[in-house]
């Protein structure tokens, strides 16, 4: 059976983290919104969200392949 | 495709011990970034691997990106003689880890969240410290996915 692993720490708060300037500018371009949007799902919802994104993002790949293989563009359908 | 939920139930039912690292602990910390792989850090104790290579081996582990045909085959002496595995999977793209930058199994396991998933529950790798990963493997792609990470941290303060 697996060892009990030890009992996780207390959680960090942001003011624990410290800051780096170049990802401060990198936050500019998050979109809070999503994320809040996350926080109110169950760890399970954000992980089937994640594999929904994912099969859609494939969906989309194949599709632009399949137009590459036929010679076709977006644009003659 | 990758099966992330697929992948991680593997591993519990195998009984492998291991931590969840990478994109999928941060999409379970609310990240909204998409990510293929399954990043586990795993116990290099000698009964894990053998665990570990036992979960794996009916997926069909193959390193991803190599030619096919190579001699490769997933079992203990390979896993012993390795660390990091790049693996692609009937299931999807896992990575199976030995240490990353900024730790191993042992050093990490004591700054993990337990996560329920439908049935079973894994360990994940707490926000600062999936910070603290990130920053310590000091990759340029990773800078957008580090602010994501900071400001969470920001979002779950708030709430």
């Amino acid at each position: 059976m697996p060892r009990t692993p030890p009992p996780a720490p207390e959680t960090t708060s942001s003011e624990d983290i410290g800051r780096d300037p170049v990802i401060e500018v990198y936050k500019r371009d998050v979109d809070r919104s999503l994320l809040r949007e996350n926080l109110r799902l169950t760890p399970l919802e954000r992980l089937q969200k994640l594999t929904e994104h994912c099969e859609f993002l494939d969906r989309i790949r194949g599709a632009a392949r399949g137009v590459e293989r036929g010679g076709e563009r977006p644009s003659d359908a | 495709m990758t099966r992330h939920l697929a992948l991680l139930r593997a591993l519990v039912a195998g009984d492998v011990r291991f931590v969840l690292v990478g994109g999928v602990a941060a999409a379970l910390h609310g990240a909204a970034r998409a990510t293929y792989d399954v990043d586990v850090v795993y116990s290099r104790d000698e009964d894990n691997l053998l665990r570990l290579v036992a979960a794996l081996r009916p997926l069909s582990p193959y390193p991803r990106g190599a030619p096919p045909g190579l001699p490769f085959v997933w079992d203990v002496r390979t896993v012993r003689s390795g660390l990091n595995f790049t693996l692609r999977t009937d299931l999807g793209d896992l990575d199976v880890l030995g240490q990353v930058p900024g730790g191993d199994y042992d050093s990490l396991v004591g700054h993990t969240v337990e996560t329920p998933l439908e049935g079973i529950t894994i360990r994940t790798v707490d926000l600062p410290t999936l910070i603290r990963l990130k920053r310590a493997a000091g990759r340029p792609k990773d800078f957008e996915a580090l602010a994501e990470l900071e400001l969470l941290i920001d979002e779950q303060d708030a709430r």
